[in-house]
């Protein structure tokens, strides 16, 4: 169905591009929310990212390659939009949560959020890109590396200081939280 | 105690939360732009699998419509290499390119919408400026140099493409007026400073960017300045600098200032062009009095003399010249009728000595041009003659070639007074100028810089972010930098297929088999060497096919890294008829 309508689509159909963007738009907006983190810049970044689309439709040779290809497009948009946007701060201050405690069972607490808000936002663009793309979507790593049309090295690279950093981030905060403990004991 | 943490986990709830659902406003607003935009031409059989001899023959004569029209409209077609030479000056004077073009035809009724060229913010300046000068330096950094609007103290700053970032350097003594930046052949920039408050008087500079430092050069024959002159980088490597009270050179290699001819009109605020003979065409400008002229004469460096010319067809206010790739000079802008005023360009052809009107659209003109590699015009500073005033943000791409005009999209910040530079990727750099609210009130300058970016140009490095992140991030986009752009071993069972090349220009021709990748050439299809078929040869080309299916790999005729070609799509079938390469350079078909 969707290659379909991708292929009327790159042959100047608009109703057809109609059909495309409401069927790929919320995997867009999905995407670029979560590696902007503002929705003003993850709105632009889709816009920009499907007028791109229609442009550079006839120029998509293989149809079963459109999903990949309208991963990289839109990444690439968020880049653009990452540029662009003043508020793209990578110096975030957040307000203070109370510490979780030793029997907290919640998966994601608040304050994890926070910590994980904290890392995430000090990550550049790209990998941001390769975070979303592994853990949000579920691409395996050479899948991440093909949708991004990256090398595979430069992929795993990402991801590694990605997840390194953010882990960096929480060990930190755990770190922080004991000690805080250890004081007041 | 705490539990060990499974940070994957905690990562994936994370992400897992936000927005999920695209606003019905985003998705009208993408479709409304989508009916205003122009899809990309490519040409191809797209659903024959296997395309026969007529049907091939028949897309190769509507790949050659195509490319007449089309792919010349999205920046396709042999570009020339970018000449070392510094952007167009603050009169608007255009260093020179190569590569002959069409004579211009009649225009377009209305610009229709570039399909593929994007605005793009770039780093931010440390200082506002407007009216500035700014110079492209031979390793690929952009100089500007000028006042910042408030203060009015010169300073200078390096705007790097390769991280888009700026960087402060050393600054010049105080700037003289309309003093623009020369970049001197041996890659040092030349400036005139004022040596008082009143910039009377006025002394020379050069920057060595390989030291970062200003230092004082000669002694100017005429020390007294008018304003308004203009300052012309010779074929030689010397510097011309005429206006109203006369004319000098400059030597780099004796840092000396030696009295040449002064012009038969002399005049400020006019404009110089260094034409591909090596003369200079100085037109236009103001007279004492500040009365405008349409005289034009050309200075000869052999016999440092100045020799009147045909006038133009008109006097142009604040007019900008650019040596087009044919070799011709555009002149335009306003001139003054009364009440009336009116947009005029004129094309001032050396080997006849004639100036020739263009049809121009009536009631639109614009300040300020900068040539693009592909031989079309980005211009900017678009005016109406009876108040209709487009947005500040516009920008619009005329080709002389065709006479066509196109909007490009919106440069997302206002571009007056801001500087135009070529840089080396093909993108022009707008730096500074004026931010005026829309609503009206007090215009400031401005610190903010932009990136115009063509199809096929390569998209340019992101910005540094503040440590502790790595300082640079790679391009988001893999463009091959370099021919071949990869070489591997030849697939077996690779095929053999033959084209017929005659070439008919004046330079050799190179073709590549390689796939159609998103910014321009692709991938190799097999391991082949470039073909070059000698200027004035029709030869037989011999590609090899890799075993795959051949469908996605294109001939590209003299294609440049990041850019869109000349192309034609293989087929498994034999060729019919022959590639051509006429005399510009373009590639063609003919049938048998």
């Amino acid at each position: 169905m969707l290659r379909t309508i991708v292929d009327q689509a790159r042959r100047g159909d608009e109703e057809a591009f109609g059909a495309l963007v409401r069927e790929v738009g919320d995997r867009c907006i999905f995407i670029a929310h979560r590696i902007l983190r503002d929705a003003n810049l993850a709105e632009d970044a889709v816009q920009v990212a499907l007028v791109q689309v229609w442009r550079e439709l006839p120029a998509l040779r293989d149809l079963d390659r459109f999903e990949a290809w309208l991963h990289r497009i839109l990444v690439n948009a968020c880049y653009a939009e990452a540029r662009r946007g003043r508020h793209f701060a990578t110096d975030v201050v957040l307000l203070e949560t109370d510490a979780p405690t030793a029997d907290d069972d919640a998966l994601l607490t608040v304050h994890d959020r926070d910590q994980l808000d904290r890392g995430f936002r000090r990550l550049p663009p790209d990998q941001r890109a390769v975070l979303v793309l592994r853990y949000a979507l579920g691409l395996t790593v050479p899948e991440v590396a093909d949708h991004l049309g990256i090398p595979l090295g430069t992929a795993k690279s990402r991801l590694s200081y990605a997840t390194a950093a953010i882990r960096a981030a929480l060990e930190a905060d755990a770190r922080n939280a004991v000690l805080d403990r250890e004081l007041l004991a | 105690m705490t539990r060990p943490r499974d940070h994957d986990a905690l990562l994936s709830a994370y992400l897992d939360d936000g927005m999920t659902v695209l606003p019905d406003r985003v998705v009208d607003a993408v479709l409304h732009e989508v009916h205003r935009t122009r899809q990309r031409s490519v040409v191809g059989p797209w659903a024959t699998p296997s395309v026969s001899r007529t049907t091939l023959a028949a897309a190769a004569v509507v790949t050659m419509l195509a490319l007449a029209g089309a792919l010349l409209l999205v920046g396709g077609g042999p570009r020339p290499v970018p000449s070392d030479q510094p952007g167009p000056s603050p009169q608007g004077v255009v260093d020179p390119s190569s590569t002959p073009s069409t004579s211009p035809a009649a225009p377009t009724a209305s610009p229709v919408t570039d399909p593929a060229g994007l605005w793009i913010p770039t780093g931010t300046m440390g200082t506002p400026r407007a009216g500035h000068s700014a110079v492209r330096l031979l390793d690929g950094r952009v100089l500007v140099i000028g006042a910042d609007p408030s203060s009015g103290i010169t300073s200078a700053e390096l705007y790097d493409p390769a991280s888009g970032t700026w960087s402060a350097t050393e600054s010049p003594s105080r700037l003289a007026s309309d003093s623009s930046a020369t970049l001197l052949r041996d890659g040092r920039v030349l400036v005139r400073v004022a040596d008082d408050t009143h910039g009377a008087n006025v002394s020379a500079e050069v920057y060595d960017p390989t030291s970062a430092t200003w230092t004082a050069t000669g002694q100017m024959v005429r020390a007294a300045d008018h304003g308004g002159d203009t300052a012309t980088s010779l074929a030689d490597g010397r510097v011309l600098v005429a206006g109203l009270n006369g004319a000098q050179l400059y030597d780099p290699g004796t840092g000396t200032w030696t009295a040449t001819g002064k012009m038969n009109t002399p005049r400020f605020y006019h404009t110089a062009t260094l034409l591909p003979d090596g003369r200079v065409l100085a037109a236009g400008g103001y007279l004492l009095g500040d009365v405008q002229t349409d005289v034009a004469e050309l200075y000869d460096p052999n016999t440092g003399s100045w020799a009147a010319i045909a006038s133009m067809q008109a006097p142009h206010r604040d007019p900008t010249a650019t040596l087009l790739r044919d070799g011709t000079v555009l002149v335009a802008g306003w001139s003054d009728n009364g009440n009336e005023r009116q947009f005029a360009m004129e094309v001032y052809d050396p080997a006849a000595g004639t100036w020739n009107p263009l049809p121009s659209r009536p009631e639109i003109g614009y300040r300020t041009a900068t040539l693009l590699s592909d031989g079309r015009l980005l211009v900017t500073g678009l005016e109406g003659a009876r108040g209709s005033h487009p947005p500040c943000t516009a920008a619009e791409l005329y080709d002389p070639g065709n006479g066509s005009w196109t909007m490009a999209s919106s440069m997302l910040r206002c571009g007056n007074g801001s500087s135009f530079t070529l840089l080396l990727d093909d993108s022009v750099l707008a730096a500074g100028g004026m931010d005026c609210p829309p609503e009206g009130g007090v215009c400031v300058g401005t610190d903010a810089a932009v990136l115009y970016v063509p199809v096929g140009a390569s998209p340019p490095a992101l910005p540094a972010f503040p440590n502790p992140l790595p300082p640079a991030f790679p391009s988001p986009t893999p463009i091959p930098s370099a021919f071949p752009p990869q070489a591997g071993p030849v697939p077996a069972n690779a095929r053999a297929w033959t084209v017929t090349v005659g070439n008919e220009s004046s330079g050799p021709a190179t073709l590549f088999l390689a796939e159609d990748g998103e910014n321009g050439i692709g991938e190799l299809c097999a391991s082949v060497t470039p073909h070059v078929v000698a200027a004035g040869a029709t030869q037989s080309v011999t590609f090899l096919l890799p075993p795959k299916d051949v469908k996605g790999c294109w001939i590209w005729v003299n294609p440049v890294p990041g850019q869109w070609g000349s192309l034609f799509e293989t087929s498994d079938a034999p060729l019919a008829g022959q590639i051509f390469i006429d005399a510009g350079g373009q590639a063609g078909w003919s049938s048998p």
